[in-house]
């Protein structure tokens, strides 16, 4: 049975846009926090790396992946969440308590709160997935994208497991670094890369009118990284470093393979007007292949270089992508549910002002190579990390403006009796 | 070939007119720009009118869905289309660049997750629905608006 995007399925607007603004303020946070506990910091078991990498993976990227999937699932599947305000309603106030808790429990040094936070963050990450879950298994046709989002989630499913265990790890029951390594693996190459991959295959075509991606990856890739991933949790269980370092070359290559295809299907698209998403979008997957080269050469000549690695990927790669993504699917987003509401006065381009998202992004890109020379000095960490929050601030602007704009138009409707 | 095949090809040939319309505007030839836009705007309603009046009608009496089922979510995006070209008239007129680059995103990207669901979903169900009849409708549908 047919089941397209209709304004009974689709969730409310207010929605997805309520998630990418609790977002963009963990980015505040994010900044103003590096500032006062990240001046110092050399390695990614710190307390305050733990912190600050967790304000920015479930801060700011989950609160972005969920509010995304909420809208862009039942229009990728064409199965609705069942319930979807409640739902929303409940992850959005409990994830929020989580990471709350969880992050000031690494700041403040306190067992309770890592406890609590952890605890809140397990329970919504594990609701999460079963609703999600539900919804793909309810598409009628088990075909590729259906499998692929089931795989994402399935990693995360098991991250958050692990992650879990790691955090036991933290008060002695168990060995912290090996059961952390397996949580980053899954969350990493598994959940985002896989997450990332699935959503690739239908936007990249759709908004830049481009090939589709070869079907050898849209139907074997996420196969290859979840059988990757699971000898991933034998190996380092194992402490087999031959076989780990094996995988994680591999899991590497996949990653370089599909972002080389990313720029090829970029490079050959019909629309070919470059605008910010694009720049972004290269951005990301040359330093998607950097990163993943970093990763291969860290791991064969044994050098710790993680922080840097981590920096590369977080900040360099996903953040970038995530960026793109919001500056195409937002003002998408507030037009047509406008226009799906019989109100066509509203225009895509003006949503947002096309200024303000380059003062952003330019910002962005400013603190990015700033934070580069961090090893030099810590004044270049105080520098990006100041440049960064205005980036942020910016960011939370244009999406509240594109929620003032989807307000002030709404009243516009047409109510028939 | 099949409806479904017949039906896609006319959806990237609407892509390719929009994307060369968006070409010429870009390096700034607005009369060339202006006649690709007027094509692409042409074979777009063409293709809404084909599936409005002709296909979607046989589909729900074969199928038995009715007419406020997956077609009537179709005809909705085709009436969302329909009101930016109004504005794409406009912008495309004045020689108005930025503003037609941002009416051709909405309407890319409208038009996109539209035929995505009509080439997974809908013209699948005509394939099977309408198969008896499939070559006189091919017929019909290569000489419609003719």
């Amino acid at each position: 049975m047919f089941q397209g995007l209709t304004l009974e399925q689709a969730p409310p607007y207010t929605i997805p846009i309520k998630f990418y603004l609790t977002a963009v303020l963990y980015l505040i946070a994010l900044s103003i926090i590096t500032l006062i506990y990240g001046l110092h910091v050399s390695s990614r078991y710190e307390y305050e790396v733990i912190a600050l990498t967790h304000i920015f993976t479930i801060g700011f990227i989950t609160h972005i992946m969920f509010g995304s999937l909420f809208q862009m699932l039942p229009v990728m599947l064409g199965t609705a969440y069942t319930n979807v305000v409640r739902n929303a309603r409940i992850i959005h106030i409990f994830l929020n308590i989580g990471i709350v808790s969880f992050v000031s429990g690494f700041l403040v040094n306190s067992p309770p709160f890592l406890y609590i936070g952890g605890t809140l963050l397990v329970l919504v990450f594990l609701y999460f997935c079963f609703l999600s879950l539900r919804t793909i298994f309810l598409s009628k046709e088990i075909n590729a994208p259906v499998q692929n989002f089931a795989a994402s989630f399935t990693a995360l499913f098991i991250a958050v497991i692990f992650g879990f265990i790691a955090l036991l790890g933290h008060f002695g029951f168990v060995d912290s670094i090996k059961y952390g390594n397996v949580h980053i693996a899954f969350m990493l190459f598994g959940w985002v890369f896989i997450l990332i991959i699935s959503v690739s295959y239908k936007i990249i075509p759709m908004f830049f009118v481009a090939k589709e991606f070869p079907l050898f990856l849209q139907k074997r890739l996420y196969i290859i990284q979840l059988i990757l991933l699971f000898l991933f949790i034998f190996a380092q269980l194992q402490e087999n470093i031959l076989l780990l370092n094996l995988i994680k070359i591999l899991l590497s290559c996949w990653v370089i393979i599909f972002a080389l295809f990313s720029i090829k299907i970029l490079r050959q698209r019909k629309r070919a007007r470059k605008d910010i998403s694009i720049n972004l979008w290269y951005f990301a997957m040359t330093n998607t292949i950097l990163a993943a080269l970093l990763f291969v050469a860290a791991s064969l000549l044994h050098v710790n270089i993680s922080i840097y690695i981590g920096f590369l990927t977080l900040f360099g790669a996903i953040y970038p992508l995530i960026n793109a993504m919001l500056y195409k699917i937002i003002p998408f987003l507030t037009w047509f549910h406008l226009s799906s509401n019989m109100v066509f006065e509203a225009e895509m381009g003006n949503v947002i002002s096309k200024q303000y998202i380059s003062y952003q992004v330019n910002l962005y890109y400013f603190s990015f190579f700033l934070a580069l020379f961090a090893p030099f000095s810590y004044y270049f960490i105080i520098l990006a990390a100041i440049i960064f929050l205005f980036s942020a601030l910016l960011l939370f602007k244009n999406i509240f403006h594109a929620l003032r704009y989807y307000n002030e138009y709404i009243k516009k409707k047409v109510v028939f009796e | 070939m099949t409806i479904k095949d017949f039906m896609t090809n006319k959806h990237r040939e609407c892509d390719h007119l929009l994307t060369q319309a968006e070409d010429f505007l870009d390096n700034g030839e607005f009369d060339e720009s202006l006649a690709k836009y007027i094509a692409f705007k042409n074979e777009t309603i063409l293709h809404f009118d084909i599936e409005e009046e002709y296909l979607f009608p046989m589909l729900e009496e074969k199928s038995g869905m009715g007419s406020m089922g997956p077609t009537n979510v179709m005809r909705m995006e085709h009436a969302q289309a329909k009101s930016l070209f109004e504005k794409m008239d406009e912008a495309y007129n004045a020689k108005d660049k930025e503003r037609a680059f941002a009416l051709g995103e909405s309407m890319n990207i409208l038009l996109q997750q539209h035929n995505l669901k009509e080439e997974q979903m809908l013209y699948t169900m005509m394939n099977s629905a309408l198969a008896e009849n499939a070559q006189e409708i091919l017929e019909k549908l290569q000489n419609y608006g003719n």
